[in-house]
């Protein structure tokens, strides 16, 4: 199946916000990636995760997918054409949706909920015939009564807030939804009817899904491929239930190991990660992760790992990928308590 | 110091221009000295309200009713200068934005600073030192230049470190930490749920911890109070909670966690339905409209706490003792 949306090498650039440096110093400019080789595809059809921590580059990459931030090298492609200018990012914006992170905040706050449900047929300048019953049935689709039409945004809970959002954002009937951290904030059941509501109307539409999330236990669920971002690069993709059963990155690995667990036995007394995510302005030298991997070899802070195919439908950025052959050993000896998937590896790649 | 903490019926209300809300009903907590005790629930549960009370925090149209018992001394009735007298030196706050906890035009040095003002004893570079010794506590490195950071040079992750070093310098007998980790990434939101988990086995005092991240919960507390619909629907100790749940909302605030589940699912599962209406709360029981094992006296009875041999407590019809 060929993709419906894929970026190759995609990288975006900014200059280094430092003024005094700028002004005695006008040219050359220097840049700093934000994004550096993304190459990314998704499929018709299906939900791709992207995770990562904040400043990792998961909303630039969003934004950047659908022209609202330009690309500086790099192509992207929808349906195999290539989208390069602002026309034909219109015409990708006008097959596809966002849902942006913040559910009230993206809403207008002078509108009532009725003129911004309508909002995309307006922009677009489509004829909509009957208003008020295209909004009665959109309100019913994504689960909300009649009456929420009259309301204005901040007399809207979260849960509605999104509903909301989906209903605007499926308005048009888009092949992409990408959606910007969809749960944040929310409760666990209100986080579930969400997440339902829009699996329900992806099977119903066959739309395609972007789900940018730093919340692991819930897109292990909800996701078909996950891509993981470290730093403005892609560190692992690979199908979900693969990438949780075998990570093959040791930031992976740490990632899900950092999720608690509610059963009160297992309570850990080892940190998964230390340290912080570093500044985008101070890229480590060789691999990003090294700092605060527990594998690091030499080669790691010298050498840069390249962005490699390990096994059909996963690629990796590490020197030295989480043996797959190690980690099948591992998966045969029933281990105790090997819930998280990774306990066993660490031991035998410090060995 | 380290005193106990007895919380007793404790009402909450406001007066609204749409009518009184009943924010918080007939609240009862036990709090020993080196407990860490989990409160959990959905938003509009009350949970913040309650923590509010505790701390004193609540706004001016709040009226409170019932005890608040610490060290034998009841907040409730104690009048407003010696409530903040006690309260300052002996209750402290880690909230759930770190940003906006901070004055964003003062170092975070100075406002650990002034966060011991109660200690008239210690000098100015005496505090300093105090200050830098509990930073590195709390795991930040070079604390020394660190001081001299104002708030958004600081990660989110940093400023709630600093937030409950902030908190430590008081040397509290209660510390009350609302939602500490909800605002960070899983990365730091480990790092944070490790260092708690490190100083409780220093601290001598009561950890209130709110969250409604029931991972945390189940790794941090020893005894777990289930809110919902401005009341506690249960309590009990952290294994009972999580492996022996008796409230049907408990139950199924368990089953909600897509982290309880390896294998992907269709559907995820939810609670259907939304939480009562504090203004006019329902007669009977507050989970009623939505709970699977509803029979006829929940909708019309109120159901009283139900204390079962394990120490447990349930405000369910359907429990048996």
């Amino acid at each position: 199946m060929s993709a419906l949306l894929a970026t190759e090498d995609l990288d975006v650039s900014l200059l280094r916000p430092n003024f005094v440096s700028r002004l005695l110093n006008p040219w050359p400019r220097k840049l700093f990636n934000i994004l550096e080789g993304v190459t990314l595809f998704v499929l018709p059809g299906e939900t791709l995760g992207l995770v990562g921590e904040s400043g990792s580059g998961k909303t630039t990459l969003a934004r950047t997918m659908l022209g609202l931030t330009r690309h500086s090298a790099g192509r992207i492609t929808f349906e195999g054409r290539e989208v390069r200018t602002p026309a034909d990012f219109r015409a990708l914006r006008r097959q596809s949706a966002m849902m942006f992170q913040d559910p009230t905040g993206s809403l207008s706050p002078r509108l009532r909920v009725g003129t911004l449900l309508a909002e995309p047929f307006t922009i677009r300048r489509m004829a909509v015939g009957d208003r008020s019953a295209l909004v009665r049935s959109m309100l019913a689709q994504v689960g909300l009564p009649e009456s929420v039409a009259q309301l204005y945004p901040h007399e809207l809970s979260g849960g509605q807030a999104r509903r909301v959002g989906v209903a605007r954002a499926l308005a048009l009937r888009p092949r992409l939804l990408l959606a910007d951290e969809p749960t944040a904030g929310l409760d666990v059941s209100v986080q579930g009817e969400v997440l339902n509501l829009i699996a329900d109307l992806r099977r119903e539409h066959g739309f395609a899904a972007i789900i940018i999330t730093h919340n692991l236990s819930m897109i292990r669920h909800v996701s078909d491929r996950l891509a993981i971002m470290y730093l403005g690069r892609l560190v692992e993709t690979g199908p979900t239930a693969e990438v949780f059963k075998r990570p093959l990155h040791p930031y992976t690995a740490t990632l899900i190991r950092s999720e608690p667990v509610p059963d009160p036995r297992r309570k850990r007394t080892e940190l998964a990660i230390r340290g912080e995510i570093p500044s985008i302005f101070s890229r480590p030298a060789g691999c990003e992760f090294h700092a605060r991997c527990p594998f690091a070899q030499p080669r790691c802070r010298a050498e840069a790992p390249a962005y490699q195919a390990v096994a059909p439908g996963r690629n990796v950025r590490c020197h030295y990928p989480m043996e797959i052959e190690q980690q099948e050993r591992d998966a045969a000896i029933p281990a105790p308590i090997n819930r998280r998937g990774s306990s066993n590896e660490v031991e035998h790649r410090q060995a | 110091m380290s005193a106990s903490l007895a919380v007793r019926d404790l009402s909450v209300r406001y007066q609204t221009p749409r009518g009184e809300v009943h924010a918080l009903r007939h609240v009862d907590l036990d709090a020993e000295p080196g407990q860490v005790i989990g409160i959990v629930g959905e938003s509009g549960c009350g949970k913040s309200t309650f923590v509010s009370a505790l701390a004193n925090l609540l706004p001016p149209n709040a009226m409170v009713e019932g005890a608040i018992g610490y060290g034998g001394t009841d907040l409730v009735g104690l009048d407003p200068c010696r409530r903040r007298m006690l309260q300052g030196n002996e209750i402290a706050l880690v909230s759930q934005d770190p940003m906006t906890a901070f004055n964003p035009v003062l170092t975070v040095g100075d406002q650990l600073v002034d966060f011991q003002h109660h200690r008239s004893d210690l000098g100015r570079a005496e505090k300093r030192r105090r200050i830098a010794a509990m930073l590195e506590r709390v795991g930040i490195s070079d604390p020394e230049r660190r001081m001299n950071s104002y708030p958004h040079e600081l990660s989110g992750g940093m400023r709630q470190r600093v937030a409950i070093a902030a908190a430590l310098l008081t040397d509290p007998g209660l510390l009350i930490a609302d939602e500490p980790t909800t605002a960070l990434d899983v990365t730091m939101e480990a790092q944070i749920v490790h260092l708690l988990a490190e100083l409780r086995r220093e601290y001598n005092g009561i950890i209130v911890l709110v969250s409604h991240h029931l991972g945390v919960i189940a790794e941090l507390c020893d005894r777990v109070y289930v809110m919902y619909g401005g009341e506690v629907l249960e309590a009990g100790d952290v294994e009972e909670i999580f492996d022996r749940p008796r409230h049907p909302y408990t139950r199924a605030l368990l089953a909600c966690d897509p982290a309880r589940f390896d294998e992907r699912l269709e559907r995820l599962p939810t609670i259907p339905g939304a939480p009562p209406n504090l203004i006019d709360p329902p007669p009977g029981c507050s989970f009623a409209a939505r709970c699977s094992r509803v029979f006829a006296p929940c909708h019309t009875t109120h159901p009283a706490a139900k204390v079962l041999p394990t120490g447990h407590v349930a405000r369910c019809h359907a429990v048996v003792l």
